[in-house]
């Protein structure tokens, strides 16, 4: 299968229709910057994959990304956009491959151009990708890109995109199983927990049945209605209802029966202490009786002392006046036998007798009054101790009253309890009813257990299908977690076994590809000191492959950019020769040889002659006519396809176009002469 | 192991035209390229090779001039088992850099025929085709799973629709096997 030609219409650099062709052995496409050979080389990935893979999905400027540029855009836009590939089948037809805006047509069976065996995923992307050879792909994918994507390029170039799907749906089975695993485990947890609850409540159960003996339905059933006070027809579920009903009534009927005996026992001292309270309150009302008296007594005196103060207090000012007169009368003296008071005619002798007769009175007032004072203050201070008497002997007498009633509503108490509970306040009736109400709460006692063990027996039926249940549960979610647990197993060792088949194969596919790039590497002799290049492969996780050249010595940072690229030359070329699933041959590079001096585009082109000498069909663009001159005189070989020099040019306002078109027909079959 | 005869070989082999051009020399053609051989000590190499080119070339002049495109096609190549030092190497690599008339070719040390055909790498196909054979990889997995039950192994080597799906599957797969 080989590429017959090309037809572009309003794609990338070229406005109107043009047909590229290309001869069965080589073709060599030559212009300046520009001229559309670029283009070309796009059509050709274009067509097959409906992709520009050297744009990457981040070159985004201004909001444009390549596929806005993917067709001619300077002025009207073309009705008819396409490109179209014509390819020589094999078997002598003719088929064509056409990419649109919209989609792809393919006129032939699309696994001419691979091997479906193994299957390659996205093979036509893969197969672009290792056809074609250009300047972004001698830099992406040779020295200068990281081991890491190196490793993934060849990957993915030898076909082992499989093996990574493989191993990836593997471990993401592991986490998927890992996931419900957990889930289950706490499934079977809480399951557990419920087959343990009711084995706990069949063993209850079964206490409460082994307790219930043979009895009579009937005669239990006529007995408890009796003791409960229910109707003789109600059901036995709703008596041992009012049996547990009328055994709390009954039980605290009991606890009260036991404090109203209890309380009769001590009310016995209760009726002493009355007394003692009631004699008591009759010797302290006895008491305040006569305090009374006293009291009333004291406040008569008090009245009366203080009547006789007020009036001696009256008396008393009156004296002041006098006392007054006889200072004057002793200071002015007898006046020619006259009392200068009065007047009167008196003796000096009856004057000073009169002076010391009024003196002796107002001091007999004065005593007088001194004593009623005293008198009267000690009145007021005995009645006020009666009257604290009085009133402390008033609280006690109330604090009796209190004891004496607060015991007698007691007593009246413990009557109306007894009279609540239907007995009399009295010991033996107590007692009696005491008796009476034990024997028939242990007569409804033995009924309940009797009706529990009966409904218990129907509970374990009940219990024992629901362990049965929950059990055959458990036993499912058990299988369920040993197969998810062996499936988990073998889903992590399906994982680790395609990791290392897959290691292996890259491991095998480089040794079995090593000698064919050493071969590649020495034809290109990218360095005169170095004439061997080794693979190393590293890693687990992420695989890394790299080179060396010498001793240990990295190329990537040991060659020159030209030197670099030529080394990335081989390797892309080792991929291309060795991709064991392609069935389409031929190899497409743009401009491959930018950097790289004369003596080694010399190589270059011997290694490209060298791969046409195995039936390759090559196109290759390059810039130097020179060069090109140079590649169509060594690839040129009639008898395996013949060859073409396009160059090419850019016309202002109508794009690239073709310029001339030269068949490179066969050498002098014999030069040389005889020796 | 004789030089010349071997590169004979390997030039035959590859359907060039070969004769002899006396002592430890030959010439030889194909459809697209054509030149000398010489089989010389390090030192004659050394010495003799702008001469021996030159000869070569003096002798076929006619017929060169009458086909002038071929005539850029021309090799000298020069071989000898000597090992060559370090100011040989250098010697040798300039005579190759030497683009004047002929595309020089010239390896010393040569021993086996595996630098012979080393040496007529520019001459002859690509040698070390690989032949990466990884349709025995996904066969080679299947062997290396086999203690999984044939079902599991098929949803985890098969494209599977979704994550969901092949949980699934590979859950069934092994209740299949317990069951």
């Amino acid at each position: 299968m080989r590429l017959k030609q090309l037809e572009l219409a309003a794609f990338r650099g070229f406005k109107e229709p043009t047909t590229i062709r290309f001869g069965t052995g080589f073709t060599i496409i030559t212009g300046r910057n520009g001229s559309g050979k670029s283009s070309i080389c796009d059509a050709l990935e274009y067509v097959l994959t409906r992709h520009l893979s050297r744009f990457g999905p981040t070159d985004v400027e201004g909001g444009e990304r390549i596929d806005d540029y993917i067709w001619w855009r300077n002025g009207a836009r073309s009705a008819n956009r396409q490109v179209k590939a014509v390819f020589d089948l094999d078997d002598g037809t003719v088929g064509e491959r056409t990419a649109t805006p919209t989609g792809i047509e393919n006129t032939f069976d699309q696994s001419l151009f691979y091997d479906k065996r193994p299957q390659v995923s996205d093979p036509f992307s893969l197969l672009s990708q290792t056809m074609l050879i250009r300047d972004e792909s001698i830099v992406k994918f040779s020295t200068d890109l990281p081991e890491a994507d190196r490793f993934d390029f060849f990957y993915r170039a030898i076909g082992l995109t499989d093996l990574v799907k493989i191993e990836e749906r593997a471990n993401t089975l592991v986490k998927q199983l890992g996931r419900r695993m957990e889930e289950l485990e706490k499934d079977y947890r809480q399951r557990r927990e419920s087959v343990a609850q009711i084995i706990s409540e069949i063993s209850e159960a079964r206490t409460i049945a082994a307790r219930a003996t043979a009895f009579d339905t009937v005669a239990l059933q006529q007995r408890l209605t009796i003791l409960t006070g229910l109707p003789p027809e109600t059901p036995l579920r709703q008596v041992a209802a009012g049996v547990a009903r009328t055994l709390t009534d009954q039980r605290s009927r009991i606890g009260r029966l036991e404090r109203l005996s209890a309380d009769l026992s001590q009310s016995r001292s209760w009726l002493e202490e009355l007394r003692r309270f009631e004699d008591k309150r009759d010797a302290v009302k006895a008491s305040l009786d006569t305090g009374e008296s006293s009291l009333k007594e004291a406040a008569t005196l008090r009245i009366a002392a203080g009547e006789a103060l007020r009036q001696a207090q009256a008396r008393n000012l009156r004296l002041g006046a006098l006392a007054q007169l006889r200072e004057q009368g002793m200071r002015i003296g007898l006046q020619n036998g006259h009392c200068p008071l009065c007047g009167s005619s008196i003796s000096s002798t009856d004057f000073d007798a009169h002076l010391k007769e009024i003196q002796e009175l107002i001091s007999a007032e004065n005593q007088a009054l001194a004593e009623l004072t005293a008198q009267e203050a000690s009145r007021t201070a005995e009645y006020e101790q009666r009257r604290n008497e009085y009133q402390s002997r008033s609280i006690e007498y109330s604090r009796a009253m209190s004891d004496c009633e607060t015991l007698k509503a007691a007593m009246a108490q413990l009557q109306n309890q007894a009279l609540l509970l239907g007995v009399k306040l009295e010991a033996p009736s107590i007692e009696s009813e005491l008796l009476e109400t034990r024997r028939r709460v242990a007569e409804l006692q033995s009924g309940l257990i009797q009706l529990e063990g009966s409904s218990a027996f129907d509970r374990i039926a009940d219990l024992e299908k629901q362990r049965a249940i929950a059990q055959a549960e458990v036993e499912q979610i058990t299988k369920q977690i040993d197969v998810l647990s062996k499936a988990a197993q073998n889903a992590k060792s399906a994982a680790d076994t395609t990791k290392r088949v897959s290691w292996e194969s890259v491991d095998d596919c480089l040794a079995a590809l090593s000698p064919l790039l050493s071969e590649l590497f020495v034809r290109l002799k990218p360095h005169m000191d170095y004439s061997e290049v080794r693979y190393h492969m590293r890693g687990d996780v992420k695989r890394f492959l790299s080179f060396e050249i010498g001793h240990g010595i990295n190329p990537r940072f040991t060659f020159s950019s030209g030197q670099r690229r030529a080394l990335g030359i081989a390797f892309l070329l080792a991929v291309h020769l060795s991709r064991p699933w392609c069935k389409f041959p031929t190899l497409v590079l743009d401009d491959p040889v930018q950097h790289i001096d004369d003596y080694r585009a010399l190589h270059f082109a011997e290694v490209l002659s060298s791969i046409r000498q195995l039936g390759h069909q090559i196109v290759c663009t390059v810039q130097d006519p020179a060069l090109a001159d140079l590649l169509c005189r060594r690839l040129r070989s009639a008898s395996i396809g013949d060859g073409l020099r396009i160059e090419m040019q850019y016309e202002a306002g109508a794009g690239a176009r073709v310029k001339d078109v030269q068949e490179i027909g066969p050498l002098p079959e014999r030069v040389l002469m005889s020796a | 192991m004789r030089i010349i005869e071997e590169a004979r070989n390997v030039l035959e082999n590859y359907h060039y035209i070969v004769s002899s051009r006396g002592e430890g020399m030959l010439q030889f053609e194909d459809e697209t390229l054509l030149g000398f051989i010489g089989e010389l000590s390090l030192e004659s190499l050394l010495g003799t090779w702008s001469r021996r080119q030159d000869d070569f070339l003096r002798s076929n002049s006619r017929t060169l001039g009458n086909s002038a495109l071929k005539a850029w096609n021309v090799y000298s190549v020069f071989l000898s088992s000597d090992i060559p030092d370090e100011a040989a190497r250098k010697s040798i690599i300039a005579i190759e850099e030497d683009f004047r008339a002929s595309r020089k070719v010239v390896l010393a040390g040569v021993q086996t025929t595996a630098d012979v055909i080393r040496a007529l790498y520019p001459l002859i196909p690509i040698q070390n085709i690989a032949a990466l054979e990884t349709s025995d990889s996904l066969l080679k997995l299947q062997g290396r799973l086999s203690a999984l039950p044939l079902a599991a192994v098929d949803v985890l080597l098969r494209d599977p629709s979704s994550n969901e799906s092949i949980l699934k599957s590979f859950q069934e797969a092994h209740e299949i096997k317990t069951t």
